[in-house]
């Protein structure tokens, strides 16, 4: 009857059903089966009561069955076998179980065979009741469990760290202790407030020194947020805003508009309104500050003045329009205006004296030297600029300026060395001082003969004539030599500059023809004065040879005559001993007036140029021995971004001067002949590269005859070494180059022999050498972040491990990314 | 009377060539008569041997400029002199290469000057190689600057055992030894502040409290002892907590950001810093544990290294071990990676070093060779891309943490056997305890200049490294960088050990090549030292 059905599975296989039974599960597992057969027990009971209720004297019965049943639970044997169990799936291990177990089984069938009914609803209950249990887990096993469970728990945990490990590890720069990237800006009214009194004491400090206005009270500003104004408020203070600019801008335009206006009568209303507006001025002036008001008056007459002068026979007036509407009929009125304009063109033309032109052409060109003189205004309104004939005490009044003048225009033609165009002036300049310098010179002298000497009439007319005749000759030669000069030097100015200067020349050219013109007549002007002065003189001569001795007379003779024979004007002025000082400014103005056609007080350049050339004439030998293609050509660096420019200096083959530059050079560096050298290293490489024969041969060795005897055939073909055939010198055809073909054994233990490691290809490797990163090639900013050293620590400071504060940091910009690339 | 070239001065250009007689006591000479031709005047002393030829009219000048790279060669007499009483003043052109001052004169003293360049590569044809030599002088110099060995502290009577770095305070390390005195040093000053007799027998093993406060020690006698290094108490060996042990106790290690402290002997025990009772007592096999570390990142995570040749990992959250490598020979000492949390190298008995990261512990990452003997000690740099390591060899040596071989290696005559070795928490120092009861101090990075560098003198460095670092793979420049001084016993382990891998390395070749294909598979040297991963 009873039934045990508080059976354990194997072992086995509760093993492999549950993983999860831990150690502590086992002793549960027991205590539950045996609370489960206690309870199937009293079910039992219960039901055979109930079956056999009615024989109530089967209590006694029944209880000692109870007893009897509880006698024979053997606690020992709890894990016996199964007492029922599907034959099929009976394991072997149960097979090979006790007797006990097998009889049991035999029993079971039996009662099955009996009652199917009831085991079937038995079966049922018992599944319904019992589960599988498994056996309590052998220790090791659960604990490498556990450590296993452990590991994969802390292998997660790590792998939150690999993204900032990565990032670390990449990263071009690293820095320890981190840098605390979020730095706070202090706002005004945060250190204000820090600022202000907190204590009671500060407090009492900081009234009483507002009392005693140290400090100023604080003044409440009243706070303009434009965040609490309403949407109508900011509306309409836009709009006024916008009002305002548009005004603004209109009145602006209108302005400008108005300043543009060109019509005249337009313009003459304005005027006259300005004038009226000026006058009202003035007469409100007038009582106040008279001393203003009568400089005021004086402004607006002369403003009067001024529009009238240039208004004045215009034909712009109410007559001359009255007189042109007439003009169509009446030819006298035609004439009339026609008169009028003749006039106005008369009036406004340039007032010109005739003497000044030859210098103000000059002095047109360089403005800067030719600075207006104050004593030259009120010559010039004396001066009547029709009365050409007293040059001279024109002259004489400005001896002082004209010295000034060409001292400044010889400092400044000194310094400026270009000037082709203006050196023909600059000479008319000199030519025209020189005439005027002679008539100066001259007329001293005149005073001074004349004191000195008295006038002698009787001279000899073949020395007057000769002399005359001379003087001409050399002259008229001289001018057209100095003339065809010109001409020469402007064409190679024209010939150099662009094709504008044709034009200019012709003019030029003209001017220079009238310059010529005028130069001759000046000559023969002062020929003339000359001839009447040697006529002058010589009679003063005569005269005092008649009171002296006449060897004194002989004397004067003989050098008059020798000077005169020589053909110069200077001979003249050097017949007489005059003062020492006066013979030398004689000299000075005069020396070769027109043979050189320049003079001391023109420009320095010029004389430097005939220095040079007499240097170069003085010396020539010393040139001779230079060759002009030993010495390189200085050519310009050419680069990619442009040519460079050598600042310093100017243009050295520009110069005309180039030339004598070069040659100049050429002696310079004579020593240092590069190209020869140049070219001997060139051969003695040559000389070396080329192949040799070797010979082996030993003289006498294998032979009878002795030392001296010529190599015999079969010596020579087997002893000495014919070397191979080598392609020739690459740079044999090259003049200026050598390339050296053979290896430099020398470089090889510098040169990398593996590709290193994260590069893939030699050209990415050289390319990489190659890049600079030194500031003398890359900027500095690059330069700089090139090399940044990967990790950066500073001296005294604690790193600390990473924490778990970078985690969050990261994932706070990973967010901030994310929220940045979302789309809208 | 001759005149005579006594100066030269370049005038923008132009130069003007004084000639006159030189006064004697005045080597300078009078410039102020140049002075009218220009307000300022850049001065040469280029040269006062030129010949010279004095003309009535004309003076040539052929110069011997010495210094002619600032000329192009081009000089010339444009203008001729005029005639003054005392001297002569002649001005030359000379084509050269100049510049307007403005761009490269400073302004007030203290301004650097300005530096004109032109970046055209067509005009520095040859940067490269320039730049090549430049690093091939860097790296010489770093080699003839390499002095590493600063300092010696004396003071222990039996060789020292451990050192442990104080947290917050950069000179102050304590040192433990084997007769069980600790002493507390002050680096800066190289004197010892306070000495202590701790233990009966040795000092195992030291670590301080995150706080700096206490110093916890543990030693042969079965104590820890907790040390108030600030009170005097220490000064008088009075330690503030003492523990009885029922086991011996090999090493010590404090979590950083708990009082938690982990000890490891026969058992591992986690402590808190009040009780006396360990809160866990944990251990995986029978073998005692003579190193313990705590994960400075993960702070739950233990790494210790025990007597059966094996590492083991420990959770404290789980109270339980994690893992456990076997290796070929014992790991005497192992640390964590401090920036990379995961990582951690193993100090082993056979010569090598081995990375590992704590999720796939097969497989090693990187082998670190270099040592000829036991490495006994390794701590890493508190930036995690170096670590030092002190060995059985007399060296220590420091490797890159991803490379095999060590980038440096010190040593010293009078230094015996390494104990153990530490990087300063500033990463600029390294502390070494060796058998012969000394502590050491060197540099980490042997020529580093010490104190302060001034900014233009840091940015030459910085530049010199990086060159070096360019040009690393150039064969000079490595071999010049790579080579190391070693003593004769180092040097010539060093070749038996290469002989002897070359012997292995053959042997496995042959053997691959005698037999049939696919039934010898080589294992890589770092795996070798694996035996096996325990679950």
């Amino acid at each position: 009857m009873l039934d045990f059905s508080c059976s354990c599975s194997t072992p086995s296989s509760s093993s492999n059903t549950c993983s999860q039974s831990l150690g502590y599960y086992n002793s549960w597992h027991f205590q539950h089966s045996l609370v489960h057969f206690h309870f199937d027990l009293t079910m039992e009971l219960d039901q055979e009561r109930i079956s056999d209720d009615s024989d109530g004297e089967n209590d006694a019965r029944s209880h000692s069955q109870l007893v009897s049943a509880i006698t024979k639970i053997d606690f020992g044997n709890k894990f016996d076998g199964a007492l029922r169990k599907d034959p099929a799936n009976a394991s072997e291990f149960d097979q090979l179980k006790s007797k006990k177990t097998k009889k049991a089984k035999k029993d079971l069938t039996i009662k099955a065979l009996k009652s199917a009914k009831t085991i079937s609803l038995r079966q049922n209950q018992s599944q319904k009741k019992i589960s599988t249990v498994a056996k309590p887990q052998e220790k090791i096993f659960v604990e490498k469990l556990k450590r296993s469970e452990g590991y994969i728990k802390v292998t997660n945990e790590l792998s939150k760290w690999d993204n900032v490990v990565e990032s670390n590890r990449v990263a071009d720069q690293l820095e320890f202790p981190a840098f605390n990237k979020d730095l706070k800006v202090h706002e005004t009214n945060i250190m204000t407030s820090i600022t202000a009194p907190k204590t009671e004491l500060e407090k009492k400090v900081y009234s009483m020194l507002e009392q005693n206005g140290y400090i100023a009270p604080k003044e409440e500003e009243p706070q303009v947020n434009t965040n609490q104004l309403t949407l109508e408020e900011t509306m309409t203070k836009r709009r006024e805003l916008a009002d305002l600019k548009r005004k603004t801008n209109q009145y602006q335009r209108k302005v400008s508009l108005q300043n543009k206006i060109k019509s005249r009568n337009y313009r003459r209303i304005k005027r006259k309104d300005k004038m009226r507006q000026q006058i009202k001025e003035f007469e409100s002036l007038k009582d106040k500050h008279p001393e203003e008001a009568l400089k005021m008056l004086e402004a607006i007459d002369k403003t009067r003045v001024q529009e009238r002068a240039s208004l004045r026979h215009k034909n712009t007036g109410h007559w001359a329009k009255n007189q042109q509407i007439r003009a169509k009929y009446n030819k006298d009125i035609r004439e009339v205006l026609a008169q009028q304009i003749q006039l106005s063109r008369e009036l406004s033309q340039k007032v010109k004296r005739p003497d000044e032109e030859s210098t103000d052409e000059g002095e047109s060109e360089d403005e800067g030297a030719a600075a207006p003189h104050p004593d030259l205004d009120w010559e010039k309104e004396k001066q009547n600029p029709e009365s050409g004939a007293d040059v001279a005490s024109f002259v004489s009044g400005y001896k002082k300026f004209w010295e000034e003048k060409n001292q400044k225009s010889a400092a400044k033609a000194k310094s400026d060395k270009e000037e082709m165009p203006e050196q023909p002036e600059a000479e008319e300049n000199s030519a025209s001082q020189e005439k005027l310098c002679v008539d100066v010179e001259e007329d001293e002298h005149l005073e001074l003969m004349e004191d000195l000497l008295e006038v002698r009439k009787n001279q000899k007319e073949f020395e007057k004539n000769e002399l005359g005749k001379n003087l001409r000759r050399k002259a008229n030669v001289e001018s057209v030599s100095k003339k065809e000069k010109k001409v020469k030097r402007q064409k190679k100015s024209a010939a150099a500059g662009s094709g504008s200067w044709l034009e200019s020349e012709i003019s030029v050219t003209d001017l220079f023809d009238k310059l010529e013109q005028k130069q001759e007549e000046a000559i023969e002007m002062s020929l003339k004065r000359l001839r009447s002065q040697v006529k002058e003189m010589e009679n003063k001569e005569k005269d005092e040879e008649e009171a002296d001795a006449p060897s004194n007379k002989k004397k004067k003779k003989k050098k008059g005559k020798n000077k005169s024979s020589k053909n110069e004007p200077k001979d003249v002025f050097g017949l007489k001993s005059l003062r020492q000082t006066e013979r030398e400014v004689s000299k000075s103005s005069i020396e070769n007036p027109i043979t050189e056609g320049t003079d001391k007080q023109s420009s320095n350049v010029e004389k430097n140029d005939v220095l040079n050339s007499k240097v170069f004439k003085a010396a020539p030998n010393r040139f001779e021995n230079i060759d002009p293609t030993k010495f390189l050509d200085p050519k310009p660096l050419k680069s990619s971004q442009g040519e460079l420019v050598v600042i310093g200096g100017e243009d050295l083959d520009a110069d005309p001067i180039s030339q004598d530059q070069k040659a100049m050079l050429a002696e310079l560096f004579a020593d240092d002949d590069v190209i020869d050298d140049f070219q001997k290293e060139k051969q003695e490489l040559n000389e070396a590269s080329k192949p040799k024969e070797v010979d082996l041969t030993l003289p006498g060795w294998g032979e009878w005859g002795g030392s001296n005897l010529p190599v015999s055939t079969r010596k020579r073909k087997k002893f000495i070494l014919k070397p191979k055939v080598e392609l020739p010198r690459k740079d044999r055809n090259l003049r200026n180059v050598i390339i050296y073909e053979g290896k430099d054994s020398g470089i090889n233990q510098h040169q990398v022999s593996e590709l290193p490691y994260p590069f893939t290809s030699v050209k990415e490797f050289e390319a990489s050498i190659r890049a600079p990163i030194g500031r003398n090639w890359v900027p500095e900013t690059a330069h700089k972040k090139m090399i940044a050293p990967k990790i950066v620590t500073r001296a005294g400071q604690k790193i600390e491990p990473m924490t778990i504060d970078v985690l969050l940091k990261e994932a706070k910009e990973e967010e901030k990314m994310k929220i940045k690339t979302k789309p809208k | 009377m001759r005149p005579s070239i006594y100066n030269i001065l370049l005038v923008g250009g132009v130069v003007l060539l004084a000639v006159g007689q030189v006064p004697a006591s005045d080597e300078k000479g009078d410039y102020s008569h140049c002075e009218k031709f220009s307000g300022y005047f850049m001065k040469y002393n280029v040269c006062a041997k030129g010949r010279y030829l004095v003309d009535e009219e004309a003076v040539k000048f052929v110069l011997e400029i010495d210094n002619q790279k600032y000329f192009d060669k081009h000089i010339s007499v444009t203008s001729l002199p005029g005639k003054h009483s005392k001297t002569q003043i002649f001005t030359m052109k000379v084509k050269m290469l100049c510049r307007n001052p403005d761009q490269y004169i400073r302004e007030t003293k203290n301004d650097l000057h300005k530096m004109q360049r032109n970046y055209d590569p067509d005009l520095h044809p040859l940067e490269a190689p320039r730049e090549y030599k430049q690093a091939l002088n860097a790296v010489k110099l770093e080699r003839v600057f390499a002095k590493p060995f600063l300092c010696c502290l004396d003071g222990h009577r039996d060789g020292v055992t451990c050192v442990a770095k104080h947290p917050e305070r950069l000179s102050t390390v304590a040192s433990g030894s084997y007769n069980g005195e600790v002493i507390i040093w002050n680096l800066a000053s190289r004197k010892e502040v306070a000495r202590i007799k701790a233990h009966e027998g040795s000092v195992k093993g030291m670590t301080f409290d995150p706080s700096g406060e206490n110093l916890i020690t543990c030693g042969d006698d079965k104590t820890i002892k907790i040390w108030n290094t600030d009170s005097d108490d220490c000064k008088e060996h009075k330690a503030s907590s003492i523990i009885v042990c029922t086991n011996s106790i090999f090493s010590i290690s404090h979590s950083r950001d708990s009082k938690t402290f982990v000890t490891g002997g026969e058992v591992v025990q986690l402590w808190d810093g009040v009780k006396v009772i360990p809160d866990v007592t944990t251990h995986w096999g029978v073998d005692p544990i003579h190193c313990v570390q705590f994960n400075p990142v993960e702070t739950s995570l233990i790494g210790a290294c025990s007597s059966d040749r094996s590492v083991i990992i420990y959770d404290t959250r789980q109270a339980t071990p994690v893992r456990k490598l076997t290796m070929k020979m014992k790991a005497n000492k192992m640390c964590w990676n401090p920036m990379e949390a995961f990582n951690f190298t193993a100090a082993s008995e056979d010569y090598n070093l081995y990375s590992f990261d704590c999720r796939n512990l097969s497989k090693p990452l990187v082998m670190h060779v270099g040592h000829t003997s036991a490495v006994i000690d390794v701590d890493y740099c508190p930036t995690g891309n170096e670590f030092v390591s002190g060995s059985y060899d007399k060296t220590i040596r420091i490797y890159e943490s991803h490379k095999t071989t060590s980038r440096e290696v010190y040593h010293t005559k009078r230094m015996q056997r390494l104990t153990c070795v530490a990087y300063t928490h500033d990463s600029r120092y390294i502390i070494s305890g060796s058998d012969e009861m000394n502590l050491r101090l060197w540099k980490a990075i042997a020529w580093q200049k010490q104190g302060v560098i001034k900014p233009r003198e840091k940015a030459a460095l910085e530049y010199n490294n990086s060159l070096k670092e360019k040009f690393m793979t150039h064969p000079q420049i490595k071999r010049i960088a790579n080579h190391r001084q070693v003593p004769r016993h180092i040097f010539n382990a060093a070749k038996e050990h290469k002989i002897i891998y070359q012997k292995i390395k053959r042997k496995e070749f042959n053997r691959k090549a005698h037999s049939k294909p696919g039934t010898v598979h080589i294992k890589a040297s770092k795996l070798k030292a694996i035996v096996k991963e325990d679950e």
